[in-house]
């Protein structure tokens, strides 16, 4: 296995000796040299030789990469320099061209008519001067840009990377929780047979000693994959700059400011939009709930005056009257009911909150917890462990996290759970809130 | 007996873990290795695709 300090040779933005010069190299040269490693790594691909040439090889494909990516940043420079700083020069002249034009308007009407047209034959002469100079150097700068690498494609690409390593990180994070399970079982049973029967005892020391290797292993993989998860991370970031930085190419501090604007009010509309629909659909349930509580209130007394606690018994005898006068009703009807709980269990969050507040426990115990109430959801929370594991990793800059010892309460762990949701889950604050709640709403239940 | 049952049985549980996990740490090594194996492919076959379409522009670089 390749060691990760070796998968990158260079840090984004980090100046590589190596690239110095590479500008200087022809393009067929350049393209030679990419033909000459594509090439090494098909023969890679097909007959796998040792580690260590794997590794050489690797470190010289993001050596390339690296020095090919400092080139196009050179290139992009100059691109602002020569062609972008031209192109706003020329946009500024005719925003004062445009002062002076309504400056000379008011001054052409106390000028004899002979002088007048003269005038206004020069300003205009100006203005399409300028205007021509504009047009060219916007050809000039988008025929220099499409010289430029496709940073919209390499970043799709990066992010299709990402989804695998991420995949991978996922696959070790349910294993390193089985395992971590598997070993406090065996733990518990060792003591258990070292009173009991020693016999027994000595197995089962030999079994944990080998989870405990395999343990390490596991976080030795997941260690390598999240540091290729953080350089791709960085990876994408730099080529976002570097595609901004290439947007906003001849572009005055005015026109980016109002495609910032623009893009925020977009933005909002979205969200709006968004709301809207939302509020529409909460709308539509709301006959569904009026019919529900007539018939409730036609044999209990005010659902009002319920006590919170009671909501879930309320919940069900609801569901049995709906089974009761509703037979009839077709499958839509019946997701329209299931969506009317919604509100019940948003109202219950206050409750679940108390119960997060209760107890603090150490991180493993709480993932053992919700596992226990979510069988299901095995597979995110052997996620959320190892995200947070990472987490604490890095606040404590190096030193192990001991994820047995460090005691919180349950509000921490679920904002926890949110971070991870919204971190590895990709989820947006608010999706991953609601996934969450519904996720330790169980512990109400 | 009731006992040695049990450990029995969480004997057998642990060692079908450790021969799970040995399955488990193969196929993650190879699903690394594939995963590297792409990105660098994608990295160099990308700037391949850039460099002859530089070069497609002007034969004379």
């Amino acid at each position: 296995m390749e060691s990760p300090e070796n998968f990158s040779t260079q840090q984004p933005g980090e100046k590589n000796p190596e690239s110095e010069g590479q500008d200087c190299l022809s393009i067929e040269d350049r393209l030679l040299e990419a033909d000459k490693l594509f090439e090494k790594l098909q023969e890679e691909a097909e007959e796998s030789s040792n580690e260590n040439n794997k590794k050489g090889l690797f470190k010289k494909i993001f050596s390339f990469s690296a020095k090919e990516q400092e080139a196009a940043g050179d290139k992009i420079k100059d691109i602002d320099k020569n062609f972008g700083k031209e192109l706003i020069k020329a946009k500024e002249e005719i925003e004062k061209y445009k002062k002076r034009y309504a400056e000379s308007l008011v001054l052409a009407n106390i000028l004899p008519e002979g002088e007048k047209k003269l005038l206004e034959e020069k300003m205009r002469t100006e203005g399409e001067l300028l205007e021509t100079r504009k047009v060219e150097c916007e050809k000039d700068l988008e025929s220099q840009k499409e010289d430029l690498p496709n940073y919209a494609k390499k970043i799709e690409t990066i992010e299709t990377c990402l989804i695998e390593y991420n995949d991978v990180a996922e696959v070790i994070s349910e294993k390193r929780f089985e395992t971590a399970i598997k070993i406090a079982e065996a733990e518990g049973a060792l003591n258990r047979f070292k009173k009991s029967d020693a016999q027994m005892a000595e197995p089962v020391q030999e079994i944990l000693d080998e989870l405990k290797k395999q343990q390490l292993k596991f976080d030795c993989q997941y260690r390598e994959v999240r540091q290729r998860i953080n350089m791709l991370q960085d990876d994408r970031l730099e080529n976002k700059r570097y595609l901004a930085k290439i947007n906003g190419l001849g572009k005055t501090s005015a026109e980016i400011a109002q495609e910032i604007a623009d893009r925020r009010s977009k933005e909002r509309a979205i969200e709006e939009n968004k709301k809207s629909q939302a509020d529409n659909e909460k709308k539509e349930t709301a006959p569904d709930n009026s019919v529900d509580s007539s018939v409730d209130n036609s044999t209990n007394s005010s659902s009002e005056n319920q006590p919170e606690d009671q909501s879930k018994e309320k919940t069900k005898k609801k569901s049995e009257k709906q089974t009761k006068t509703k037979d009839n009703k077709n499958k839509n009807k019946k997701s329209e009911a299931n969506q009317t709980a919604k509100p019940e269990q948003e109202i219950d969050l206050q409750k679940l909150e108390i119960i997060l507040k209760g107890e603090k426990r150490n991180i493993f115990a709480w993932v053992d917890v919700f596992k226990g109430l979510n069988q299901e959801r095995k597979k995110f929370f052997a996620g959320l462990q190892a995200f947070v594991e990472e987490k604490k990793d890095k606040a404590q800059s190096g030193g192990a996290f001991d994820i047995k010892k460090t005691k919180i309460d349950g509000i921490e762990m679920r904002t926890l759970a949110i971070d991870y949701s919204v971190e590895v889950k990709n989820l947006k604050q608010d999706e991953a809130t609601e996934k969450v709640n519904s996720l330790l709403y169980k512990l109400v239940e | 007996m009731d006992t040695i049952q049990e450990a029995e049985q969480l004997l057998a549980e642990l060692k079908n873990q450790i021969r799970t996990n040995e399955e488990a740490l193969d196929k993650i090594n190879q699903a690394i290795d594939t995963a590297d194996y792409n990105y660098a492919r994608s990295l160099i076959a990308e700037q391949k695709e850039y460099l002859e379409s530089l070069k497609k522009e002007d034969p004379t670089v």
